[in-house]
């Protein structure tokens, strides 16, 4: 009787024999298209971060130049945060591009942990510290422009960042899980390559 | 760049079928995660094409970027479709009329861990012990232990599903 292993092995081949093979310029095509909307997205993502700065700057200089110490302090963290923001994320995605997938599995592993690892630390303390900060900054602004909005329209202001901030928040820490997840799973194939 | 694509496109011919079963078994047999799976290796190997140096052989670059590919996909959300194929070919791993016959391969590899499937997949492509190990950065003797044991686990797995 042939070893099981064996029998698996022919019915492995002929498996591989039945791939219909998809025309190689399609897939071209394809994989071009894909890394082009990748570029896109990461792009995007730094316009719409530095365009956000970039008005909130303008807003506060040309349309509602405020005066008061505490008011500018206010708009230093606010945009500061964002720049730091718009730093992390460029530096992230340079981390995520070094991983070698044409190295081995062991070492590609060890380049995925630290990507990993960053993303960690960026997510806890540093994205923490950064909304803290822009929350901190916004409320910084409320004395200054209680001057010029009714107690009504305060109360609007003050409570629709409590709003926003805690659907951001939501938003924010669900990322946080699945990539703590990945994290996990990395580990775990570490792990496994290291075993004896 | 011309260059490059025509490359590719002879790398894509040669291990296309290689690529797309090594994604079949470690995906289990799921079609929608194998089409990320190929994708997603093919780009990996297109990025890493102008750094591919004749220093090992085409074979084992292209295994180690597929396996690697699977080992660290980091499955998308559910409702991210896979990116349809430019012509005709809506997916690479189309429902082959024979696809029932290999339910128990991908069934009984699908049970063992992603590592050692991956293993096993290798040796089912007879990829000799010391290249097995040069894909996965495991040194030899442990990999040795490692094969006998997935050996182990999938007879044991096997003999049992045919006991049914």
């Amino acid at each position: 009787m042939k070893d099981p292993f064996e029998q698996l092995k022919s019915t492995w081949q002929e498996a591989k024999k039945e791939q219909t093979a998809a025309d190689s310029s399609a897939m071209l095509q394809t994989i071009l298209r894909h890394h082009g909307n990748s570029k896109r997205a990461h792009l995007m993502t730094i316009l719409i971060l530095s365009i956000t700065a970039l008005g909130l700057m303008a807003f506060f200089y040309y349309l509602a130049p405020l005066q008061t110490t505490l008011s500018r302090i206010g708009i230093g963290l606010m945009t500061g945060g964002l720049i730091v923001r718009i730093v992390i994320e460029l530096v992230s995605h340079q981390k995520s591009i070094r991983i070698d997938y044409a190295s081995n599995s062991n070492r590609s592993a060890k380049q995925a942990q630290a990507f990993y690892h960053y993303r960690k630390k960026i997510h806890g303390p540093v994205t923490l510290i950064i909304v803290a900060l822009y929350t901190i900054g916004f409320y910084l602004l409320t004395p200054e422009f209680s001057n010029y909005f009714s107690t009504f329209w305060m109360w609007m202001i003050d409570g629709s960042y409590l709003v926003i901030g805690t659907v951001l928040f939501l938003g924010i820490r669900q990322g946080v899980v699945k990539e703590m997840q990945d994290l996990q799973r990395i580990y775990d194939l570490q792990d496994a390559l290291n075993e004896a | 760049m011309k260059d490059l694509n025509h490359q590719f496109e002879i790398f894509y011919n040669d291990y296309q079928d290689m690529v797309t079963t090594l994604c079949l078994g470690y995906s289990k047999g799921d079609r929608e995660l194998t089409n990320d799976l190929v994708q997603e290796t093919f780009l990996n190997l297109w990025k890493a094409l102008p750094k591919f140096e004749k220093r090992s052989s085409p074979k084992t670059w292209v295994y180690r970027i597929c396996v690697n590919t699977c080992l660290l996909h980091i499955r998308k959300s559910k409702n991210k479709k896979t990116e349809a194929l430019a012509t005709h070919h809506a997916s690479i791993a189309t429902e082959a009329p024979s696809d029932k016959d290999y339910h128990e391969l991908y069934g009984a590899i699908g049970q063992l861990k992603e590592l050692d499937r991956i293993i096993i997949m290798l040796l089912l492509d007879s990829i000799p012990y010391p290249e097995i190990a040069e894909i996965t950065g495991i040194s030899e003797g442990n990999l040795r232990v490692k094969i006998s044991r997935a050996k182990r686990q999938l007879n044991k797995i096997l003999s049992h599903e045919r006991s049914i």
